[in-house]
């Protein structure tokens, strides 16, 4: 008993003297030298049944999280590009409206957030009309609203 | 042990009835010197990892990790052990940890994004008041004006004109100047109030935004109708041997610089408020790639930021690392990528920026060693923003009375904002941890609605099988919360991870034999740990004895204070380095004389995958 004190004692001292680990703390630096321990090729290669890679099916996730809260919180589609183009940066995604993923990802959002059909034309009608790079973009919007009600 | 085991019991009548079962694994990390000293709590959902860090000034917020960077960084940088507890639960479960855990780690980045763009919407108007409004122009800084030949980009003005028009790109230059001409306009406007922290904020001002954007879209146009060429010390060339280019993969690469061909001749049709951007990224991309098709070698712009780290490879020596370690391991990856090349020939934007890094990192190492320079380095995601200043043409000067106005505006916000984000995310040792934040967005996440408190219990035990609240007790410590992980959610089992040197020090155990521990029991013999400089002045490792642990701490202590003396007259020539390493030895040697130990030593590099 005496003994499990002391090392809870000594352990609660530990964490008094630093407390929570620093966010990039110096000790990973050879990890951002060597650009992170994921796999660059691992995440380029397909991998999933319907031949998406690890990083598509990331940066859909996020497109889809982000567009579901901004459509909860009432953000209107004009606000949301500026938001998105920062999601997709983050994914090395310039170019979000060529990317399959981007559409996908924003109807599973508004279907998670629970739009309806009249709002989802709204969107659909703010964001992919008329897209040049000439991806179907709301039937993808359409494919991936489905999923995310489902 | 016994509620381990009850916990498994009752997971079998869970998995009975609700049917597909996944994992959310919370990790503990053990004790080491250094951040985080008294332990490190996360949460894994396959391959994301959640937790909260401590960022200066004072406050936490989620961070995301690729999985296999978390236990490489943890496990075998840091050597610290890792106990993961794998709760069972079901799809949905799961589902709603992983939305909750994600919409808040975006939700956090735009919330801190406020700032950013409230301060460059001031400074932007100082500058305009000053008669000189400008404004970073991102990937600007990679071309320069040049003869209009260059086929790709001529091929792209070419079927531009066929498919919008042959006065398009000079239409399109007309509305991006009246754009610039009507930011006056936008200062009619007062900065709008902000949006309570924890929903979806509001972009700010948007000024500076807006302004970039159509300084960005003159500029891009500019780019494809007078041409442009890559400006010199903007790319990094790879040597061959490290990337060949065989037919297979110069296939892809033409494929690659196709697409980038129709994504610029896209573009120049979108309305999309940040096209320029795109298109400058895109433009720069197909010289590069231009030029490596042409030359037989890859060439990549150089995407590093204009203030990246600087490491002194002295400094990566006193920290126990090889340059030739770094420089093979992104050798290794940069081969296997050029393998996955030649048969993944439909590439994605992303794929493409990821080689791009990697390439830069590569030549980067080749690079500092070649010259002796510092190595540049970046902690996240390398994208190609280098940014050249460019005056926005906004033809009237705006009253001074009305900048005035917005900039106090300006001030008066961020301030509200800056505080309003300590205020939600201050760090507290006790109330306010890792630990706690950790398990109220647990409670958040599985709660049954958001609006009613008392359904965060009912929530977490059908979710989880238990309920931990936020700040209990001592649970605030990471290996108390442990605990009351194994002893209150639904563990189906625990996966021990030893730290990198134990994992070694085991392997070699039962290859050579009881020599080995001995070895590898000290710094000045051991053949696994190199002498870190981050790293306390200490002897022996007393991570993976007991008995001996006091006995051990006790001749670390009088290792530490020699270290202390003897750095007393070095101190002005190493900047006290010995005497602060001498110090902090002899205090983490204090708790293994009560059988405690907290250090362990680091490693600054570590293969990522030596079987590969």
């Amino acid at each position: 008993m005496r003994f499990t004190t002391a090392v809870a004692v000594c352990g609660a001292l530990a964490v008094a003297s630093a407390g929570c680990s620093f966010s990039y703390s110096s000790e990973s630096i050879s990890d951002s030298i060597t650009g992170s321990s994921k796999s660059v090729s691992d995440s380029i290669s397909s991998s999933s049944p319907d031949g998406s890679s690890k990083s598509e099916q990331a940066y859909r996730e996020d497109v889809r999280d982000y567009t579901s809260t901004a459509a909860r919180s009432g953000r209107r589609a004009a606000e949301f590009e500026g938001g998105l183009a920062r999601v997709a940066e983050q994914h090395g995604v310039t170019n979000w409206e060529a990317d399959r993923a981007t559409w996908v990802g924003i109807g599973e959002g508004l279907g998670r957030a629970g739009v309806g059909a009249d709002e989802l034309r709204k969107w659909s009608d703010a964001l992919a009309h008329d897209q040049p790079a000439g991806l179907p973009a709301d039937r993808l919007m359409r494919q991936g609203y489905d999923a995310g009600r489902s | 042990m016994a509620a381990s085991l009850l916990g498994s019991l009752l997971f079998v009548g869970f998995a009975g009835a609700a049917a597909p079962i996944r994992f959310a694994d919370f990790i503990y990390v053990d004790a080491n010197e250094g951040s985080g000293s008294g332990g490190h709590v996360a949460l894994r959902l396959e391959d994301r990892t959640y937790h909260f860090g401590y960022h200066e000034p004072g406050v936490l917020r989620l961070d995301r990790d690729d999985s296999e960077r978390f236990v490489h960084v943890y496990s075998s940088l840091e050597n610290r052990n890792l106990q993961i507890l794998r709760v069972a639960v079901s799809d949905a479960a799961f589902a709603r940890l992983r939305s909750s855990f994600n919409a808040r780690y975006l939700a956090e980045a735009e919330e801190y994004g406020v700032l950013d763009a409230l301060a460059a919407d001031r400074a932007f108007l100082e500058g305009w008041s000053a008669g000189w409004p400008a404004v970073e122009v991102r990937a600007a800084g990679y071309l320069e004006r040049g003869p209009p030949g260059g086929a790709a980009l001529a091929r792209v003005r070419r079927r531009v004109a066929e498919r919008y028009g042959a006065n398009h790109l000079d239409a399109r230059l007309a509305g991006a100047a009246a754009s610039e001409g009507a930011l006056a306009g936008r200062l009619e406007s007062p900065v709008p109030d902000l949006a309570p922290v924890g929903r979806h904020p509001a972009s700010g001002y948007g000024l500076a935004q807006t302004a970039a954007e159509a300084a960005s879209l003159r500029l891009a146009l500019s780019v494809l109708r007078d041409g442009a060429r890559l400006r010199s010390g903007t790319t990094a060339t790879i040597e061959a041997s490290a990337f060949p280019i065989d037919e297979a993969t110069r296939k892809t690469l033409r494929a690659l610089s196709g697409r980038f061909e129709g994504d610029l001749v896209a573009l120049a049709g979108s309305s999309r408020a940040d096209v320029g951007f795109a298109m400058l990224v895109a433009a720069a991309r197909l010289l590069a790639l231009e030029r490596t098709l042409g030359t037989g070698r890859l060439v990549v712009l150089d995407v590093f930021p204009p203030d990246p780290i600087r490491l002194a490879l002295g400094e990566i020596d006193a920290r126990g690392g090889r340059v030739d370690d770094l420089e093979d391991e992104l050798r290794g990856e940069l081969r296997r990528v050029r393998d996955v090349l030649q048969i993944e020939t439909d590439l994605r934007e992303s794929d493409y920026a990821a080689l791009e890094a990697l390439a830069v990192r590569f030549h980067e190492v080749q690079r500092s060693r070649a010259t002796g320079a510092d190595l540049r380095v970046h902690r996240g995601r390398l994208l190609p923003v280098r940014s050249a200043r460019v005056r926005v043409e906004t033809g009237l000067r705006p009253e001074e009375e009305v900048v005035r106005q917005r900039i106090a505006e300006l001030r008066d916000r961020r301030a509200e904002q800056s505080a309003r984000l300590d205020d939600a995310h201050h760090y507290n040792l006790i109330g306010h941890n890792c630990v706690s934040e950790l398990f109220a967005q647990v409670e958040r996440a599985v709660a049954d609605s958001a609006d009613d408190a008392s359904s965060a219990e009912s929530g977490s035990r059908t979710r989880l099988g238990g309920h931990i609240p936020p700040s209990r007790g001592l649970e605030f410590i990471p290996f108390v919360a442990a605990r009351s992980v194994g002893e209150s959610y639904r563990v189906d089992r625990v996966v021990e991870v030893p730290s990198h040197r134990r994992r070694r020090v085991e392997e070699m155990t039962a290859r050579e034999g009881p020599a080995a521990p001995l070895r590898e029991s000290n710094v000045w013999t051991s053949t696994v740990y190199r002498r870190n400089s981050l790293d306390s002045a200490f002897l022996f490792f007393t991570d993976d004895v007991l008995v001996a642990r006091p006995l051990l701490g006790a001749a670390n202590l009088l290792y530490g204070l020699g270290a202390t003396v003897a750095g007393l007259p070095l101190a002005p020539f190493d900047h006290g380095r010995l005497v602060a390493a001498g110090l902090r030895g002899a205090f983490w040697s204090v708790p293994e004389l009560a059988f405690v130990n907290v250090r362990k030593g680091s490693f600054f590099f570590v293969p990522r995958d030596p079987g590969r």
